[in-house]
């Protein structure tokens, strides 16, 4: 046995992973090598030493657990609800002012993308909606699907999301995912309020969207999606999606986005 | 199908005959048993605990998604770690900050006898005590990213070889090697700190080297 795998096999017994035969190999190398049997001696207080470094305060992960269930299924309906993923945020919300609004949690989530009294600050101020989370679909989520699985995981009732767009610009550039059935999930980037932002869009073969379809009015761009009593309003800043619901009004709807295009 | 929608990946959303409730009280009971270690784990993989309280959510949210579609998790731990891992890809990895590299070309053995040869008794536990966390920490993160995630997905974590190859798609060899390399690589890492703060045992009359 060379020492390069003794020291393997030295590594795998420390784990406590070495099998009989493998550790009687080790032993009769390490009763003629000195070098491996000092080094023998390491990997173990070396572990522990390592091991060490994960010790946690207690509660923290009960209560990353408690806020993870309390926001994916909220009881009594998805409005009103925070952000889950925007923990920090709302920290840092929670530490700037003594009560904060749903509708200003939101607000604060989505300032980096447009500030308040932006356009779609506007927007969402008069379309009265509401957090309801946000969501990644940078890789593991390519779909308005996933959107609508997540939806369906917050409402805790089956959900089928009629998409809706509105009249606007046909938006050109971005980038396309393959769905994994085939379709392709337009990734469109738009600048708001010189932030940049991300709408997604599915399109392909089934879609009876033009590919790439989207609202956008050269301030904002969005995708609606309509249920019985909600709407479904998401852009993406950097990595995440948030998600707005709220109670539907095609007409409201239609209103806000003529008037501030 | 409905105009305009994608396929449906799955059929129903929710599990047939099980309520909303008994679902989170299961999800739960997998959970509760490994959430300290995913968090230990998310830490080092992050680096920081903001991240990390991020990530552990981001984990549990998309696992409580999966465990709605079926609740017949075979390896649970392995189950999350290998989602906390690939939302940790898609979502930090690409934006961490790449640390320098360890050189492991030069031979261990000797950095071994200057570290230990020379000390008193119980020379290991000794030596690696007096390493600061936040030393042991950066250590870690010096390794390349294949070799720290096995040491962290092991050491930290406390996952078998076997759930460490479910969680890194790999083979038990590799993740064996991964582990051996990594320790090698945290040695000769440590032995740099220790020369630099003049932690190395000072030569004496008579002793070796």
């Amino acid at each position: 046995m060379k020492c390069e795998q003794a020291r393997e096999f030295i590594s795998v017994a420390a784990d406590g992973e070495l099998s009989a035969s493998e550790n009687l190999e080790l032993t009769a190398h390490l009763s003629q090598c000195a070098d491996c049997a000092t080094y023998r001696t390491l990997v173990g207080p070396l572990k522990r030493r390592v091991a060490g470094i994960g010790a946690l305060d207690a509660g923290t992960a009960e209560a990353v657990l408690a806020r993870v269930l309390g926001g994916v299924v909220p009881e009594g309906g998805i409005a009103g609800r925070a952000a889950p993923g925007a923990f920090r945020a709302q920290r840092l919300l929670y530490a700037a002012a003594a009560v904060v609004l749903l509708a200003a949690g939101v607000f604060a989530v989505m300032s980096a993308v447009a500030p308040t009294r932006s356009v779609a600050a506007t927007v969402v101020r008069q379309h009265r909606m509401h957090a309801a989370g946000q969501v990644v679909l940078d890789t593991a989520a390519t779909c308005c699907r996933d959107l609508e699985d997540w939806f369906e995981a917050k409402a805790g009732r089956p959900v089928d999301v009629p998409e809706i767009t509105y009249p606007g610009t046909l938006v050109q550039g971005g980038k396309l995912y393959k769905h994994t059935a085939n379709a392709e999930i337009y990734c469109a980037a738009f600048i708001i309020n010189g932030k940049p932002v991300t709408l997604w869009v599915c399109s392909g073969p089934n879609m009876t969207l033009p590919e790439g379809q989207a609202f956008s009015n050269g301030k904002l761009s969005a995708v609606m999606a309509r249920g019985e009593d909600y709407t479904l309003f998401a852009w993406q800043s950097g990595a995440e999606i948030d998600v707005l619901v709220t109670s539907f009004d095609e007409d409201l709807s239609k209103e806000i986005f003529a008037s501030i295009k | 199908m409905i105009p305009g929608r994608c396929p449906r990946k799955r059929e129903g959303p929710m599990p047939v005959g099980i309520s909303e409730e008994k679902l989170k009280r299961d999800f739960s009971a997998l959970v509760k048993a490994h959430q300290e270690t995913l968090l230990a784990g998310a830490i080092q993989f992050t680096g920081n605990r903001a991240d990390a309280e991020d990530l552990l959510q981001e984990t549990l949210m998309r696992a409580y998604v999966g465990f709605r579609r079926s609740q017949e998790i075979e390896k649970p731990r392995a189950w999350l770690f290998k989602i906390m891992r690939n939302a940790y890809i898609n979502r930090y990895y690409k934006n961490k900050r790449q640390p320098a590299r360890v050189s492991y070309e030069e031979g261990l053995d000797h950095k071994i006898d200057e570290m230990f040869a020379r000390s008193s008794e119980d020379p290991q536990k000794k030596f690696f005590s007096q390493f600061l966390d936040s030393e042991i920490e950066e250590a870690l993160n010096s390794l390349p990213e294949q070799f720290r995630e096995s040491v962290i997905l092991c050491d930290i974590s406390g996952l078998t070889y076997e759930e460490i190859s479910s969680v890194l798609d790999c083979p038990l060899g590799t993740v064996r090697s991964r582990i051996s390399r990594g320790r090698e690589m945290l040695f000769h890492k440590l032995y740099d700190y220790a020369k630099d703060r003049g932690l190395l045992p000072k030569e004496t009359k008579g002793s070796k080297g």
